[in-house]
């Protein structure tokens, strides 16, 4: 008897690890891609037969040859990137750069420590180049004595913590206890929690006076969310009363910077706008450099510009206003609850909205057109009610007032300092008869007396009139329409530099006159300028301005060109250069932004408008419910699927021979693809589809066996140069550099400062396309590209600035190098991720003006390739460039309008595939097949693949096959389009690179494998062996009668 | 006449059970309500587990004539409850991944969804390990006779 329960026991606890064992494996199998890269494993490999005639079937080439060529290749480019994203804002007495050999500094704040490498996930910055002699304390002391004590209070301190982080991809270098997601906390150590932790901290401040070098900042990344005004009191007082203000601690620190040096240099750490006019306006700050996110290897680069070695050039790329609490964006912000968000099914995602209702006016168009205004005395610009303008001193106003550009901005847009002079002149515009293109020539000349490099900024003032009025068009008094950046000019060297600008963009959004882009008739500039600030000084001083009409300083209006259109416009920019009609997509319908056209909101929102700045000003709109047709909108699930379609003229499954290697390359237009495309089934597409979390699923009609893909933008997320390989063959001496990544350059937002588009493409080159190449990752997720809205985007280092045409132009350059490597990129994300806060499900509401004249505008270029560098223009070697726009996006978590955003007809198919003559891969991010992504519909609107793991969750789960999909003509059509766009874009990629007819997909034996074929095994075995030891004691003992 | 006492093994069997019943009510709760609310069921889950409770029912109240059946009932109980919660498991894994893989990108209902899953993953298995411990116990608990009546003593 008591065998028999002994064996009973055993068999019921064996066959529970035997299932287990069962399950384990099917869960590893079924995270098969993710698990690998955690592991650093490969469960299978692509393998090719050679051609017998020698022939190569690369036709996208790495110059990674081996592990030492990539690691120093990658080091290289890094290092040349960082040498022109430093922004130097103030210079005092030319206190910088320090001129002795090696000078004797202390630094201060935490920062300098801890620093801020980059964003904490989301591009999070390669951890081990950090831990290989790339410490900011390593890298300052190879250029500078730096004070002992000082450093030992901080190392001291950090000793305390914990390196570094957990989860899965790139691990951030970083202290885990220095990170805010919530933006609530400031780490600063004060004097007196520095002599905690080394009592002498302060004994060798005269041993080490060259230079106090202050280092401040503030993390950032994904999922990190700031909230305006949440430090006005409590822990974390700030000056201007929200996180991304200068704490009490921190001011404590400089006070005793002062006291150690008469020369005091401050570094700002940080890619999200830090608020710090009272260093601005101190005397006794001498420096001010802003560093961002500088990567493992950018502090080299900040310490010789401090010396001088390097000459900085970069400029701001976003306002750095004082107070941005004041700024219009601000008021609508945050997390805004539908007030019935529960009513809603938990997987439709429901739970917040913003209403931009700021329209164009965020950023410097704002500030500037406002301070225009001033100037001019209109549009109710200098009455401010209470909370929408800055005090002197920095703080919030608190009651009604007057508004002041000098107190509301620190540093200007486009603003950045160099160790010499330059000299802009603007030689000739000639506006080409067709409107569409303006040639103008700008010479540029050192005037200093040491080698740098100048930007050009070329910005333009559009007329804003009483049809603009009448129809609610608004105008910035001032825009960037481009840039470009000079090569390293010698003292009283000069250069020529010739601009190809694109008209379209100075064009305006008209919702509700004529419903297209229009040009109003009247006076239109353009302005060179240091700033936009700047420029717009110069466009008033063509006006007869000068600071007795309230200006802050003279213009100069030699720089300026002016020029008039007699007629109103409605013709010229109505047709895109895809031929389509341009037309509202967003202002009214099931894919509207505006929150007005929805029945029951009318009248909801008040847009700012330049007329009356004060009386428009927007508010929060705070308790709204989602009702009626936004309601269902919200749902996800608002198109219902036919059951009895004739849907008998779509093939599926056609057997014709076919293979994508056969398309390698192909055009559009190539007659073959409706072949290719009859091949694959609606199942094989849905399989597809659903698998694509860093995953490109295999397509076996077409024999296409699959690829890996991965995160972007700064490089591979969960790939190591020991993966290395040339051409499919593993380097030899990968294992040397175990462990080291490829996310090794500055911030995206650093990128995007050095305004220089050549850089970009070189950053896209081998950033984003050796990283694909050298890993077999035909697709890299990026760039990142969402305009900054304001500076409380807590992943705003991960994109570019605010200005559409800065950002535009930097991301298509860097999908032109990514493409020429023939990466698949993925540019992030369509469209309107504003904030981090609810970015899952969050509507995203506003006018189509603002969305067709920022975002949109932003998106447009790198789509359609726009942008193309001065330098590439009579260069031969770049005619092949940007002659094709983006072959790849992501659509973005937040929804557009009130559906999700790859359901959004509105901005997915009529103007991204149809005016922009989009024809390629576009994936949800991490929705998998559920309904917070609302599949029919998505797919429906183009969307060709769903991040995630393959099984359709929820309700989804119904519809979420080839007999229930079959049954609907328009899913039928949408399903041969999405098919031929996924065909397309791989066959232009390099996931063909090296493929011929003999490629296929080989499994192989790794460590998690080996141990759930043990389990099995082991457990089969217990189970088995104890189920008869059960069963021989059963029956013994029911022989024997008990 | 025979009469079989209800002692602590009996109980541990019993407590088995109400695991058991626990892990399955949370399965259904988590699957019907918040986050996973609207979602389909598992039907394999449903089957198995309501088979190996009434098993357990059965083995409990008819304790008696199904004496000489009872390590094999077990077994089949122990199977059923170990496939149930491996399913359990497998239908939880999409939302463990959504946790995972990137956080802080999901809403707090589907964490709170993963979690009750979790606890009712817990309750399968502290089930299952009961039963262990009651397959091999027993039961019935020692037989004592006295007179003509058979007692169950507690342990």
């Amino acid at each position: 008897m008591k065998k028999t329960r002994l064996t009973a026991g055993l068999t019921i606890l064996s066959s529970f690890f035997l299932a287990g064992s069962v399950t384990t494996a099917l869960i590893m199998e079924y995270y098969r891609d993710p698990l690998d890269e955690f592991t650093d494993s490969r469960s299978s490999m692509i393998v090719t037969e050679k051609n017998e005639d020698g022939t190569s079937d690369y036709n996208f080439k790495s110059d990674f040859t081996s592990g030492k060529v990539a690691f120093e290749g990658f080091k290289n480019f890094a290092l040349k990137e960082a040498e022109e994203t430093n922004v130097l804002l103030k210079n005092e007495n030319n206190a910088l750069p320090l001129t002795q050999d090696k000078p004797r500094v202390t630094l201060f704040g935490l920062r300098s420590y801890a620093t801020v490498y980059g964003n904490n996930g989301g591009s999070t910055p390669d951890k081990v180049t950090v831990e290989n002699g790339n410490f900011a304390d390593e890298v300052f002391q190879k250029y500078f004595d730096v004070n002992p004590s000082m450093l030992e209070a901080y190392e001291n301190y950090c000793n305390t913590l914990t390196w570094g982080g957990s989860g899965f991809g790139a691990k951030p270098p970083s202290y885990a206890q220095l990170n805010d997601q919530k933006g609530e906390t400031i780490y600063e150590l004060s004097p007196e929690e520095l002599a905690q932790y080394n009592p002498d901290y302060a004994s060798q401040f005269d041993e080490y006076s060259d230079a106090a070098i202050v280092v401040l900042g503030r993390t950032g990344g994904e999922s990190y969310n700031y909230y305006k005004q949440n430090c006005v009191d409590g822990e974390n007082p700030t000056t201007t009363g929200n996180y991304l203000g200068l704490s009490e601690e921190e001011k404590e620190v400089i006070e005793l910077a002062k006291e150690a040096s008469d020369k005091v240099i401050v570094l700002i750490n940080s890619t999200q706008v830090m608020e710090f006019k009272e260093l601005t306006t101190d005397p006794d700050i001498d420096s001010i450099m802003w560093i961002g996110y500088p990567g493992p290897y950018g502090l080299y680069k900040v310490c010789e510009t401090l010396l001088g070695d390097v000459n900085p050039s970069g400029h701001l790329g976003d306002t750095f206003a004082t107070n941005a609490a004041a700024s219009p964006a601000l008021q609508s912000f945050g997390n805004i609850p539908w007030t019935n968000a529960s009513d809603f099914a938990k997987d439709a995602n429901v739970n917040s909205y913003l209403v931009e209702a700021e329209g164009i006016y965020s950023g410097y168009r704002y500030y500037e057109t406002r301070y225009y205004d001033t100037v001019y005395n209109q549009g109710n610009a200098k009455t401010a009610k209470a909370g929408t303008w800055t005090n002197p001193d920095g703080s919030l106003a608190t009651t009604d007032g007057e508004w002041d550009y000098e107190n509301e901005i620190n540093y200007p847009f486009g603003y950045g300092l160099s160790y010499t002079t330059f000299n802009q002149t603007l030689d000739s515009v000639e506006i080409l008869g067709n409107k569409k293109e303006a040639v103008v020539k700008v010479s540029v000349k050192n005037t200093g007396n040491v080698a740098g490099k100048s930007v050009i900024q070329l910005y333009a003032q559009t007329p804003y009139t009483d049809y603009d009025k009448q129809y609610d068009v608004e105008k910035s008094a001032i825009q960037l329409v481009d840039f470009e950046k000079t090569k390293e000019l010698e003292p009283g060297e000069s250069v020529q530099i010739t601009m190809h600008v694109d008209l379209n963009n100075i064009a305006s959004y008209d919702s509700k006159g004529a419903k297209t882009f229009i040009a109003d008739a009247g006076d239109y500039y353009f302005a060179l300028g240091t700033d936009s600030h700047d420029a717009l000084n110069n466009v008033l001083a063509k006006q007869g301005k000068t600071v007795a009409d309230g200006m802050t300083a003279n213009g100069d209006a030699s720089k300026v060109y002016q020029w008039n259109w007699s007629s109103f416009d409605d013709a010229t920019y109505s047709v895109s250069s895809n031929g389509v009609e341009i037309t509202n997509r967003l202002s009214d319908g099931d894919y509207s932004m505006d929150l007005n056209s929805f029945e029951g909101y009318e009248n909801t929102v008040t847009y700012l408008s330049r007329s009356d700045w004060n009386g428009t000003f927007p508010e929060s709109y705070e308790g709204l419910a989602a009702t009626g047709r936004l309601a269902e909108l919200l749902g996800n699930d608002f198109i219902e699927l036919s059951t009895n379609d004739d849907t008998s003229e779509y093939v599926w499954g056609a057997d014709n021979g076919l293979t994508l290697n056969d398309f390698k390359g192909a055009d559009w237009e190539d007659d073959r693809w409706s072949e290719l495309v009859d091949q694959v089934t609606i199942d094989e597409f849905l399989a597809f589809a659903g698998n694509a979390f860093h995953n490109i699923a295999a397509i076996p009609s077409v024999n296409y066996v699959g690829n890996q893909a991965d995160d972007g933008p700064g490089g591979s997320d969960s790939h190591t140069l020991n993966e290395g390989q040339f051409e499919g063959t593993p380097w030899s001496d990968a294992a040397e550099y175990n462990g080291f990544g490829t996310r090794v350059a500055p911030s995206q937002q650093n990128l995007a400062y050095s305004w220089n588009k050549e850089l970009a493409y070189e950053n896209g080159e081998i950033i984003l396309g050796e990283t694909s190449l050298i890993f077999n990752l035909p697709i890299i997720i990026g760039p990142g590209m969402n305009l900054h809205r304001h500076g409380y985007n807590g992943r705003g280092g991960e994109y570019y600035s605010e200005d559409p045409i800065l950002s535009g132009y930097i991301g298509s350059a860097s999908v032109q190098g990514a493409q020429s490597k023939g990466v698949l990129v993925n540019i992030k994300h369509a469209a309107f991720n504003d904030q981090e806060i609810n970015r899952s499900g969050i509507a995203v509401f506003m006018n189509e003006q603002k969305a067709r004249e920022l975002e949109l505008r932003n998106l447009q270029q790198a789509f359609e390739g726009k942008g193309k560098p001065a330098s590439f223009h009579d260069n031969e070697e770049y005619n092949d460039t940007y002659t094709q726009g983006a072959y790849g996006v992501m659509s973005s978590y937040n929804r557009i309008g009130a559906t999700a955003s790859s359901a959004n007809r509105g901005v997915m198919v009529d103007i991204m595939r149809n005016e922009w003559g989009f024809k390629g891969y576009n994936v949800t991010d991490f929705t998998g097949v559920s309904l917070k992504a609302a599949p029919k519909e998505s797919i429906l609107a183009g969307t060709t693949a769903f991040c995630g793991f393959g099984s359709a969750s929820g309700s989804v789960a119904e519809y979420w096959s080839g007999d229930v999909l079959s049954k609907d003509a328009d899913m039928c059509a949408a399903i041969k389009n999405n098919i031929k766009y996924i065909l397309f874009s791989l066959a232009n990629s390099n996931a063909l690179n090296g493929v011929n007819s003999t490629t296929k997909r080989v499994e192989l034996m790794t460590g998690w494998r080996a141990t759930y074929i043990t389990m099995l095994t082991v457990f089969s075995a217990t189970t088995i062996t104890t189920a008869t030891l059960f069963l021989v004691s059963y029956f013994r003992q029911r022989k024997a009668g008990k | 006449m025979t009469k079989r006492k209800f002692g602590a093994n009996g109980f541990i069997f019993l407590l088995c059970l109400l695991f058991a019943i626990v892990g399955f009510v949370i399965y259904l709760v988590n699957s019907t309500t918040g986050y996973l609310s609207g979602t389909a069921l598992n039907y394999w889950i449903i089957i198995l587990s309501v088979i190996a409770i009434v098993l357990g029912a059965l083995l409990l109240i008819f304790r008696n004539s199904m004496e000489g059946y009872e390590g094999l009932v077990m077994i089949v109980i122990g199977v059923l409850l170990a496939v149930s919660v491996c399913l359990f498991i497998d239908e939880r894994k999409t939302l463990a991944a959504d946790v995972y893989f990137i956080p802080v990108n999901y809403p707090q209902a589907e964490a709170d969804a993963l979690y009750l899953g979790i606890v009712g993953v817990a309750f399968y298995i502290v089930s299952i390990i009961t039963l262990v411990v009651s397959s091999m116990i027993g039961i019935e608990g020692k037989e004592v006779k006295k007179d003509d009546i058979i007692v169950v003593e507690s342990k």
